[in-house]
């Protein structure tokens, strides 16, 4: 495992390119784009303003870099340094920015959520889009970029539209049974929607692309309900966490419970691999296993009950067996977590110089190296998995992991739950 | 309790009782003084009697006593005490035998009283014992039957409690209930409310928005724009088009096409997934009859519940199901046949399976436990085994140093000890060498012995046959000399039975009766009369008696009376010479000592004959 040097970041942005040859990160006002296997600075963008939000086109090709307090979204363009676009929102101001999947489109979200502006690279043409509603999750593409879902509000009611990217042509309007809609996602196949309702209620409706109400499921009433809501990469299944501490696994052929997965404060099962970090002075963590036994049998702490509130542990379930496999208990509370996209390892930070990284066939934790502390904040996977951001408050640096031959096309195996703190 | 004291006192102490009744009522009718007379004849020599005896008769009144007795007796059924008188003048005599016999009679008579009585007695006191312990059960059930009443009411008095407990929580739990109701129409009523609310203050909040809408949007913002450099091409290269009713159209079909692709290819994966699963189903079919097949006779034999019949019909189904025609088909009555056959035989399979984890768990088991036994009892075994090793191992270390201490100390002891047991041993020896000699000699002994008896046996036959020879010749004799005796030649024989084997002395018992001449004839000679006597105070009277009552048990009195008259006819002449109390105590010995008195004359005319 080699680290690179560590570079300096502002905001925790840092984004590989879509292709993965690419690396952009801001420090302040400035755009730094470099080669992800050199770390050589390819091209460097001088914004307006401090940068808030970047995001990559599809193609690789543009970055968009959103300055909201200015009401800014300027685009660069890789291949043609030169080559510059400015939007302003002016006094209707700018809450998100983000591209359509063709990457020749952005999608404006103005303040209040009065409308949503969808400026062309290729036209002059704009168009708007009244009533977005603010929510956690209010706009979604298919993975095949070709159809956006989009929650709106009107009269006090939930609507879902669902827009052809190509020309932005509204396909399906229908208004969702929900109080107040939350969020919506599609499923990776792209031809299911998943829509769930405020937390003061649990509900999931599921509509097919066509607007066809599929299933609705409710768990319990009287009491919150949907925290977070997840798609296998399959469209198989379809993972609810609630405030009732349980994740429900609903099918896609009668889209019913499949199994809940409970997350006990003491776990009894011998089974079931606990690791739990241990402290140690700091003269033996260099870069080595911080957990010596690496499958130690569960032991209930006496303090059980705070367990669960401080988001410490995360806990990975097997789907294929449909039980919970592994308990992994920090130390201290998880601030991320990600999956590699290649195969079954998770990488996870806790804010502080290591970096937790679990397999199936153990669990590893690396002291990230360098002067001074390096307080892994956030990280992300590069593609192919074999390298891995890790961003900190003023820094980033990438860790390399040894590539190991056969990458494993994603699969609906693992899922991990846990709560990362705000 | 009362009256069983009452019942048993007189039993208990009959003795004094008597005494105290004799005393108070001398003068009372003669039958209680009969009683009494019965009953004190059973003390023997008791002052008390005597001095009894004395206040009933006295020299004066003799005759009025033995009167009055006559007259009570015969009222009682006795025969009269007096002689049978030839005429009424002559003064009637005082029948001595039957006084005696009514006496013996009475006695025994109060023998079988006392007998009964004490019968009586014993069994009152069981029954008094008895009645004891159900009386005391009684009171145990009473005091029992009390404590469950009383626990009865306990228990009672908890269910009433209970009951009301119960009411109670009822009670509370309806109040609950009313109560969670009342929550949950508050909550909704809130949840209404809150709705409600929020509706209102999201008009309000759209209100503003569509104010803030038209204030930004409608006025010409020149901000709201986009700097440019130049366009840049699409990212698949088209150009974009027009929006047009086409392109809905288009649109749409193509979003159906998705679905359809999105179905299809579901119904693609459910496709193989059947068919995954059939193969599965064909394969565990096959298997499944190709292991039910080599069973098929069996359950036949058996004549289980149907089986054979199910499996006529699961080959039928197989030799169907084979066929590749069937494969793909999905209709519904494939599959319902499918499904019931699987059923079918997965039952049979299932059965049969149980049965055989049944057999083998029960065999498992004792193998399990025979060998978990064993194996602990071997371990046992083996400790203890090693333990006594151990031990024994110690105590000739010990032994060892004992002895290598006392070697170094006193070696003396040691020697003579040794000597000791040298000289044990040659005692043993010699001992040994004994009892061989005894051994052999024991053994000739034996042999000596046998031949002996051989010899003995050889000499009896002889003597048989000389003894044949001898009676064949003093027949001849006896022929020739005509006037001999024929008691002589009967004694002879006797003589010869007396000294023979035990067969001839069979002969002289039966011979006995035959005796009775010689018997009268040795009556007179003084030898026989000096054994009589001799005999008489030799065999104590109360064991004669004892003798003689069984005797009369044996058979019924009168025989008795009627026999003794005659038998003890020349024992009545002795008696006359001797004390009368003896007399009557002899009197059944002398009917012993009579036979005994018989071979006693047959010896002693034998011995006359051999002189």
């Amino acid at each position: 495992m080699n680290f690179s040097e560590v570079f300096k970041l502002s905001g925790l942005l840092c984004k590989f390119s879509p292709d993965g040859k690419y690396l952009a990160s801001c420090v302040q006002y400035r755009l730094v784009v470099r080669d992800v296997n050199t770390l050589q600075i390819l091209q460097l963008y001088t914004c307006l303003d401090q940068i808030q939000h970047i995001e990559w086109s599809a193609d690789s090709l543009f970055i968009l870099c959103a300055m909201y307090k200015r009401g800014l979204v300027q685009v660069w363009s890789l291949e043609q340094p030169e080559w510059h676009c400015r939007i302003d929102e002016g006094s209707a101001g700018l809450v998100a920015s983000c591209w359509s999947p063709d990457g020749r489109h952005i999608l404006n979200t103005t303040e209040f959520h009065l409308r949503i502006t969808v400026w062309s690279l290729c036209t002059k043409s704009v168009s708007y889009i009244k009533y977005p509603k603010a929510c956690q999750q209010g706009i979604t593409f298919t993975r095949d970029g070709r159809y956006m879902a989009l929650a709106e509000r009107r009269d006090c009611k939930d609507y879902v539209s669902v827009f052809v990217c190509s020309d932005w042509q509204l396909l399906r309007h229908f208004d969702t049974d929900t109080q107040d809609l939350a969020g919506i996602e599609w499923a990776p196949n792209g031809c299911v929607l998943a829509v769930w309702d405020t937390c003061l209620e649990y509900k999931v409706l599921l509509y097919s692309l066509d607007g066809r109400l599929l299933s609705a499921y409710c768990a319990y009433e009287w009491s919150l309900g949907i925290k977070s809501v997840a798609w296998s990469p399959s469209s198989q299944f379809l993972a609810v966490g609630s405030y009732d501490g349980k994740v429900r696994i609903l099918n896609h052929v009668t889209w019913k419970m499949i199994t809940d997965f409970e997350h006990p404060a003491t776990i009894t099962n011998p089974k079931i691999v606990v690791y739990k970090e241990a402290e140690k002075s700091p003269r033996l963590a260099l870069g080595s296993l911080a957990f010596p036994p690496p499958r130690a049998a569960a032991s209930p702490l006496a303090s059980t009950e705070s367990k669960y509130n401080v988001p410490n542990a995360i806990w990975i379930w097997d789907i294929q067996k449909l039980r919970l496999f592994v308990v992994l208990e920090q130390l201290s509370p998880v601030r991320s977590f990600q999956w590699d996209p290649q195969q079954p390892r998770l990488a996870i930070c806790t804010g502080g110089s290591k970096v937790y990284l679990w397999s199936p066939a153990g669990c590893v934790s690396v002291q990230v190296p360098g002067e001074g502390d390096f307080q892994v904040l956030s990280l992300c996977w590069h593609l192919n998995g074999d390298s891995l951001a890790l961003l900190s408050k003023d820094h980033f640096c990438l860790c390399f992991l040894e590539t190991e031959a056969g990458s494993v096309q994603p699969s609906d195996s693992w899922a991990a739950t846990g709560r990362t703190c705000a | 309790m009362g009256d069983w004291m009452t019942v048993t006192d007189p039993g208990l102490s009959s003795e004094s009782k008597n005494i105290s009744q004799n005393t108070s009522e001398t003068k009372m009718s003669p039958s209680s003084l009969y009683s009494q007379q019965v009953l004190c004849s059973s003390i023997p020599l008791s002052k008390n009697v005597h001095s009894f005896f004395s206040a009933f008769c006295t020299e004066q009144n003799i005759e009025q006593s033995i009167s009055y007795l006559d007259q009570e007796l015969t009222t009682f059924g006795f025969p009269s005490l007096y002689e049978e008188s030839k005429g009424k003048e002559t003064k009637r005599e005082l029948n001595i035998v039957a006084v005696l016999n009514c006496m013996n009679e009475l006695l025994i008579l109060q023998r079988k009283n006392l007998l009964a009585q004490e019968n009586v007695e014993t069994q009152n006191l069981k029954l008094g014992s008895d009645m004891d312990h159900l009386q005391s059960c009684y009171a145990k059930l009473k005091e029992q039957l009390e404590t469950s009443r009383r626990e009865m009411i306990g228990l009672q008095e908890r269910d009433r409690q209970l009951q009301c407990k119960n009411r109670n929580l009822h009670q509370l739990l309806k109040n609950e209930k009313d109560e969670v109701q009342k929550l949950q129409n508050i909550i909704a009523s809130r949840a209404t409310q809150y709705n409600h609310d929020m509706k209102r203050k999201e008009r309000e909040y759209n209100k503003l928005k569509e104010r803030l809408h038209q204030l930004v949007m409608n006025k010409k913002d020149k901000k709201i724009a986009m700097e440019v450099l130049n366009y840049v091409g699409r990212a698949d290269g088209k150009r974009g088009s027009w929006r047009t009713g086409k392109t809905e159209a288009r649109n749409e079909d193509e979003m159906y096409k998705i679905l359809l692709n999105d179905y299809e290819y579901r119904q693609k994966q459910i496709l193989m997934e059947n068919a995954e699963l059939k193969k599965v189903l064909q394969q565990m079919k096959k298997e499944m009859i190709s292991l039910l097949s080599p069973q098929k006779q069996k359950p036949r034999e058996r004549a289980d519940d149907g089986t054979g019949t199910v499996l006529s019909d699961v080959e039928e189904d197989a030799g169907e199901l084979n066929r590749e025609s069937m494969w793909d088909l999905s209709c519904e009555t494939v599959r319902e046949q499918l499904t019931n056959s699987i059923r079918k035989q997965w039952r049979i399979l299932k059965s049969h399976v149980e049965k055989l984890d049944n057999q083998v768990s029960k065999v498992h088991l004792e193998g399990f436990n025979d060998e978990d036994v064993i194996s602990r009892q071997d371990h046992e075994q083996e400790t203890e085994k090693l333990e006594l090793e151990i031990q024994q191992c110690k105590e000739m270390i010990k032994t060892q140093q004992q002895l290598l201490q006392q070697l170094a100390t006193a070696c003396d002891d040691d020697t003579t000890s040794l000597l000791r047991d040298c000289y044990l041993l040659e005692e043993k020896e010699r001992l040994k060498e004994e009892w061989s000699l005894f051994k052999e000699q024991k053994k000739n002994f034996e042999k000596e012995r046998r031949s002996f008896t051989e010899a003995a046996i050889r000499l009896g036959l002889e003597r048989k046959a000389f003894e044949e020879e001898r009676a064949s010749w003093l027949k001849q004799q006896f022929l020739n000399m005509t006037t001999f005796d024929h008691q002589n030649s009967e004694n002879v024989k006797l003589f010869s039975a007396f000294s023979g084997s035990s067969d001839r002395d069979n002969l002289t018992v039966h011979s006995r009766p035959q005796q009775k001449k010689p018997h009268s004839v040795s009556n007179g000679s003084p030898a026989c009369t000096s054994k009589l006597t001799k005999s008489l105070p030799a065999s104590p009277s109360t064991s004669d008696f004892c003798q003689t009552r069984s005797c009369v048990s044996e058979h019924s009195s009168i025989n008795v009376l009627n026999i003794s008259p005659e038998e003890s006819k020349p024992n009545q002449v002795g008696r006359e010479c001797t004390n009368p109390k003896w007399s009557v105590a002899s009197r059944p010995g002398a009917q012993e000592g009579c036979y005994s008195g018989c071979s006693v004359t047959c010896t002693n005319s034998h011995v006359e004959k051999d002189d």
